[in-house]
């Protein structure tokens, strides 16, 4: 007996790899050893802060002289700013700084685009920003601030987002980067053996997380070094994308984290809003918190992108499981943010190899991520992944209304019934509810 | 500004607030008791719980200039020094929550229960958190500090004040005295 045990490791690249690593099994306890841990009720370290309301979360920040901010965001999916007039928001009493494209520098941000940008592309997208001696004067001057919005065609289909001809969400089109293709052995050939092949398209929707303790943070400079108090579990991605974002060595900028009322992954980088915090409290010369209303956290704070899968996979009637093929869309929103946009890309590798199989069946994955004119950017989910167990697109062959044709399958024998489990396996999609079963056809 | 006095957590306070202010706002800005905590401001999720005349309400739906002469309590509130509050100590041994953030409104719920209810069922522990959400799931362990809650302010407490005539309102005489 041994204990394996899995660890991870940084690659040059940065990306997180996983070894398995054996090491032999320690010697069984005796029935009546001394046991310090096991099967002892620990009690929570931090129960105390908890339950007596002393544990401080980025939202409970207070620092002396501390402002509050409050964004302005785009009514519309697409739209050019023909106009932004900030003067009366800024004249409003108890306002110190209002931010827009016309007062901001230009921040670099995704895609060539810039923090405050003339080209809004979802609905939600951070359009003026201002900080003042309360939440309610904060909201006030929102509502002062005149835009004059030129609305813009768009579509919010991913895979019409693909189709040519359609409105772009960006001048380089709307995919985000290359599409991924994995491809083994001969699919076409090994279709043309298959006695049965069943077809589907799965469709997954956006999740969004909600977290208790709304997305946000504090910032304050002393100096030219910043100080970030903020939600997140990540601090030194935040501090190395604020950095980077404010063109500040790292040394200066310092990212804190205390208690944080969840995550579920959507709080690991810098979001518009925490540059933005940290712009208003350079120019306010005050310590500004920025933490985002319900419906806020909701348009603009990442989520779980929605996908469409069409999945095909085949066996012959002698037991033979023979092919498996996705084409898989991600609609990741106007900004993807990185990360594994709901890690769809291990879908044919994680799935098709058998370690037991000598031949194992011929695979096809083509993967393309679309950017299209949504409410959301993109999101990264790092922390779902593990989480996901058997919430697979291919789930939906077994629950979904494709029952009929797992049924069928199953009849047929070891290779129907192979088939259905691999299908089980072939897409590791985060889906709870199940994804619908569209029957072969995708409609928004 | 309006001038509004009310006492808070057993101490006469008085506050100069817009009438707009929420006493969420208030407590959380003007007073820095910031244990009451903000997530969605419209009453939906129960986070912002607070006690307004012993009972439990969602304090970012109430305005601070309603609360003239009321009598207000915070989680802030509850323990003495070190000493936590048996809903407060059944919510740590029950390890009834997670990022904690919405625990100070789950607590005052169940506090506001157990004044009224000293021996409740697990029926009424649910009905009295039903306003609360807890977005890690921590439910099950929060419905039995309820519970526990309960056995602790029946067990512990009893020592420490003296035995009333009827031992069923017991328990909403401490936490009056606290009050």
């Amino acid at each position: 007996m041994s204990i394996v045990r899995v660890e991870p490791q940084q690659s040059e690249d940065g990306e997180e790899q996983y070894t398995v690593q054996e090491t032999p099994m320690a010697p069984a306890w005796s029935p009546d050893a001394d046991l310090r841990v096991v099967g002892k009720a620990i009690p929570r370290g931090e129960g105390d802060l908890k339950v007596t309301g002393r544990a401080q979360y980025a939202y409970d920040v207070r620092l002396p002289g501390q402002l509050y901010a409050r964004v302005l965001r785009s009514p519309h999916a697409h739209a050019r700013i023909r106009r932004i007039d900030t003067a009366k928001a800024a004249a409003h009493p108890g306002v110190r700084t209002v931010l827009c494209r016309a007062t901001c520098p230009n921040i670099p941000w995704s895609q060539d685009t810039v923090l405050f940008s003339d080209i809004v592309r979802y609905i939600g997208e951070e359009v003026a920003a201002v900080d003042a001696d309360s939440e309610e004067v904060a909201e006030d001057a929102l509502r002062l601030v005149e835009v004059e919005y030129e609305p813009l065609p768009f579509v919010a289909d991913p895979v019409v987002a693909l189709e040519p001809g359609t409105p772009k969400i960006h001048d380089s089109g709307n995919l985000a980067g290359e599409p991924q293709e994995y491809e083994r052995g001969d699919v076409a050939g090994s279709a043309a053996q298959a006695d049965l092949v069943i077809e589907q398209s799965y469709l997954t929707q956006a999740a969004l997380h909600n977290c208790m303790e709304p997305h946000g943070c504090t910032a304050a400079w002393e100096g030219d070094r910043l100080t970030i108090w903020d939600s997140t579990p990540s601090i030194f991605d935040v501090r190395d994308e604020v950095a980077a974002r404010l063109g500040l060595p790292k040394h200066q900028v310092r990212v804190v984290k205390q208690f944080m009322g969840g995550g579920f992954g959507s709080k690991q980088i810098a979001w518009k809003h925490t540059a933005i915090a940290a712009l208003l409290s350079k120019q306010s010369s005050r310590p500004v918190q920025l933490m985002l209303h319900r419906e806020a956290e909701n348009l603009a704070s990442g989520n779980r992108n929605p996908t469409v899968q069409r999945v095909r996979l085949g066996a012959k009637r002698d037991g033979t499981f023979v092919f498996v093929e996705a084409d898989l869309t991600l609609a990741v929103g106007a900004y993807m943010v990185g990360g594994e946009a709901s890690d769809v890309a291990g879908t044919l590798p994680d799935a098709v190899p058998l370690p037991e199989r000598q031949d194992p069946p011929a695979g096809r994955r083509h993967e393309h991520r679309a950017g299209r004119r949504v409410p959301r950017p993109g999101l990264r989910r790092r922390g779902v992944r593990a989480r996901v167990g058997d919430g697979r697109a291919g789930a939906g062959a077994r629950d979904g209304p494709a029952r009929p044709a797992t049924e069928e399958l199953r009849r047929r024998g070891p290779a129907g019934r192979q088939a259905v489990q691999l299908a089980r396996r072939a897409a590791p999609l985060h889906t709870r509810p199940s994804p619908r079963c569209l029957g072969g056809s995708y409609r928004a | 500004m309006h001038l509004v006095s009310f006492r808070l957590n057993g101490d006469e306070r008085t506050l100069a607030v817009e009438p707009r202010r929420t006493l969420l706002d208030a407590l959380r800005v003007d007073f820095g008791l910031t244990g009451t905590k903000k997530v969605c401001d419209t009453g939906d999720c129960g986070a912002s719980t607070v006690l307004l005349d012993g009972r439990a309400v969602c304090s970012c739906l109430t305005l601070a200039v309603d609360c003239e002469d009321r009598v207000v309590a915070t989680v802030e509130g509850l323990a003495r020094g070190d000493r936590l509050d048996p809903v407060q100590q059944a919510f740590v041994e029950a390890d009834a929550c997670q990022c904690g953030f919405c625990t100070p409104g789950q607590i005052m719920s169940v506090a506001a229960l157990l004044a009224e209810q000293g021996a409740p069922s697990e029926e009424q522990v649910h009905r009295a958190i039903s306003g609360n959400l807890c977005r890690c799931g921590a439910y099950q362990n929060i419905v039995r500090a309820g519970l526990r809650a309960a056995e602790l302010r029946a067990t512990t407490m009893t020592p420490t004040r003296p035995a009333p005539a009827d031992g069923a309102t017991q328990a909403g005489i401490v936490m009056g005295g606290r009050r």
